[in-house]
């Protein structure tokens, strides 16, 4: 007969053996059964990425013109950089991301001024693109935005379609690397065939970034309750930075709003800066804009973050900007 | 227990050990693995939040000039989807403690290109409506004899009502649209019993050589420091510049002489410096980004100037309220 302490012994031997079976038994099945990619918030398969829209060989610039008629500005500022035709060819399937975010009028400065979301589309029509659409996600019901902003009749009146958001318009994306922006829904649709975008949005004071220029219009691209990236807003900024790469950003710096953004709501929230800014480069564009807002591109972290990453250059003078006026 | 240890052998240690950090090594992964979740996960199937749609203001309400009728449907949000109205915006509403927010658009009868949005903020108390209403003052506004806390711009009226903070924007600043926008205003403070109240705090501040409408209320981090909650603020003018005076309410006098203790030492810790100070200072001024911080406790009370341009200044706006807050505690 055993000593009790040898059958102990043999005893933990056998179980920790069995135990070590069991859990290796579990820990295969779990290897097997593990989902890496996750649960998907979508039933549909389909992962989308944006294409790139910026025209090769063209290279970083930006011009800055002062003036007070955004319909002059704007069409001095694309002179400046070679006409239109350097980035419209006959042909182009254009979408222009505007910013309706809100339903206020054109008059309070939160959103694109439809003077000039008409102008651009009349100049991408005459440069011969085939099609022109404008689109947005806004924060507020679509329509309503889009009716109350005057771009929807603006955007009709000059040849182009408005494509309002619904949910078959957004597909997930995720950005490579990103830390944010996973399997999140985009607002893919408008996209889908286009060859170009360009992004026009107001020089905004915002509570929570700072500011709210050409990068920040890409958070309409997002759907969802995109809200909670407010907690790493300028995290969310730069990434949208990296995964839209458009042919041309035009911030209308005309009317300022120089405080409380990105609402506003009181004509005293603006100021008179008198200028438009055309660029291939989303982030000197910004960091110009930041000047606006009587701020550098160090205070606003979205756009150091952003040139940090090589996207753009924070010093704007190192483009050479061309400058003008029309008075 | 020391028996049957003694009798383990390498082998069972091992093993046992092995185990105990195979759960380690579970329980570690499993906390490092939360930081990266996806919150596509669970949120983003919500392509756009359903706002609530809300009893119209018109319908519940007698108040509605007969030169407005409605321009779209009453709609309600609560602190959870009040982004999906106003944005980035939401923050400041939520920092103050908002409780829901219900708006609606109307427009003038006669022409409906010109037409208002009516903005009512349930702030839960009259210090938080305050609050939010004091920290977006448009300096440009003018004054409204329409409750205690009222102004008006080109195109916006804004009140304190109670506990709600009321926006009333309208889309331009047509005459007609603008008197509409205030006979609007007028009515409803008329119709609301608790619409008026002022905050005894502000009672406190020294009358001379405040300027105008300047006072606000800070809910929380106000001047940067995380312990700065519920601050009250007034502006000076001083020597051709307006200064900063504030005081903040505390349980106890301990409790005050401790917070003060505080903001001195964030103060410090944060680049200021202290300079000597005239026998006549209630504590030592610092200096810090090129202003001078003067900050002390009198009772319950924390109190101080901010960003004064010299030290004569701050000792002289200092004294002042220090002379009133004795008053007060009377």
């Amino acid at each position: 007969m055993n000593s009790p302490a040898h059958n102990t012994r043999r005893d933990f031997i056998v179980r920790t053996t069995k135990a070590g079976l069991a859990i290796a038994a579990a820990g295969t099945a779990g290897v097997l059964l593990h989902d890496r990619k996750g649960p998907s918030a979508y039933a549909s398969a389909e992962t989308v990425s944006v294409p790139d829209f910026s025209v090769t060989g063209v290279g970083r610039h930006l011009s800055i013109v002062t003036g007070s008629d955004r319909i002059k500005t704007v069409n001095r500022a694309l002179q400046a950089l070679g006409g239109i035709e350097q980035f419209i060819k006959p042909g182009d399937r254009v979408v222009l991301k505007v910013n309706a975010a809100f339903a206020s009028p054109a008059s309070l400065g939160a959103t694109s001024h439809p003077d000039l979301v008409g102008e651009v589309i009349k100049l991408c029509l005459r440069a011969g693109a085939a099609a022109v659409s404008v689109t947005d996600n806004p924060i507020n019901d679509p329509a309503s935005c889009f009716t109350l902003t005057g771009i929807a009749k603006a955007a009709e009146a000059a040849g182009a379609r408005v494509i309002l958001p619904d949910a078959a318009a957004f597909k997930p994306a995720t950005l490579a690397g990103g830390r944010l922006i996973r399997d999140w829904p985009l607002l893919f649709e408008p996209l889908r065939g286009a060859t170009k975008l360009i992004g026009i949005a107001p020089v905004k004071d915002h509570h929570r970034s700072g500011a709210s220029m050409t990068m920040k219009n890409w958070y309409g691209l997002l759907g969802g309750r995109r809200n909670i990236f407010h907690q790493d807003i300028h995290t969310i900024i730069f990434e949208l930075a990296q995964m839209v790469r458009p042919t041309l950003v035009i911030l209308d710096g005309t009317n300022t709003m120089m405080s409380n953004g990105p609402t506003g709501g009181s004509l005293e929230d603006l100021k008179a800066t008198h200028t438009m800014i055309v660029s291939t480069d989303q982030v000197a564009a910004d960091a110009f804009g930041a000047t606006l807002l009587g701020k550098t591109a160090d205070d606003l972290p979205f756009i150091t973050k952003a040139a940090g990453a090589g996207l753009g250059t924070a010093d704007f003078e190192s483009l050479k900007p061309r400058r003008d006026n029309v008075l | 227990m020391r028996q049957l240890c003694n009798s383990c052998s390498r082998l069972e240690r091992t093993v046992g050990f092995v185990v105990l950090l195979s759960l380690l090594a579970i329980a570690g992964g499993i906390f490092f693995k939360q930081f990266s979740f996806n919150p596509a996960v669970l949120i983003a199937r919500e392509i756009a939040s359903p706002q609530k749609r809300a009893e119209s203001l018109a319908a519940t309400v007698p108040w509605l000039p007969a030169a407005l009728k409605e321009f779209g449907p009453a709609e309600s949000f609560t602190p959870d989807n009040l982004y999906d109205k106003i944005d980035g915006k939401a923050e400041l509403y939520l920092a103050a403690g908002v409780v829901g927010m219900r708006c609606q658009r109307f427009a003038l009868k006669e022409a409906d290109g010109q037409w208002l949005e009516w903005f009512d903020y349930d702030m839960g108390t009259l210090p938080q409506a305050f609050s939010v209403f004091s920290t977006q003052r448009r300096a440009e506004g003018e004054s409204l004899d329409l409750t205690d806390y009222a102004y008006r711009t080109q195109n916006a009226v804004y009140f304190v009502a109670g506990s709600n903070y009321i926006e009333v924007v309208a889309s331009s600043s047509n005459q007609a649209l603008m008197n509409a926008t205030l006979d609007l205003a007028k009515r409803f403070v008329a119709a609301s019993p608790l619409s008026t109240g002022r905050l005894p705090e502000f009672e406190i501040f020294p009358p001379e050589n405040l300027v105008p409408g300047s006072q606000t209320l800070q809910s929380a981090d106000a001047f940067g420091f995380d312990q700065f909650k519920n601050v009250f603020t007034a502006q000076y003018r001083a020597r051709d510049t307006d200064v900063m005076v504030f005081l903040t309410p505390c349980s106890s006098a301990e409790a005050a002489a401790a917070l003060s203790a505080a903001y001195r030492s964030f103060l410090l810790a944060n680049g200021g410096k202290e300079m000597e100070a005239p026998a006549s200072s209630l504590a030592k001024p610092v200096e810090i980004m090129g202003g001078v911080e003067l900050v002390f406790s009198k009772g319950k009370f924390v109190a101080g100037v901010h960003s004064a341009p010299s030290i004569g200044v701050a000792v002289e706006l200092a004294g002042r309220l220090s002379e009133r807050l004795a008053e007060n505690n009377k």
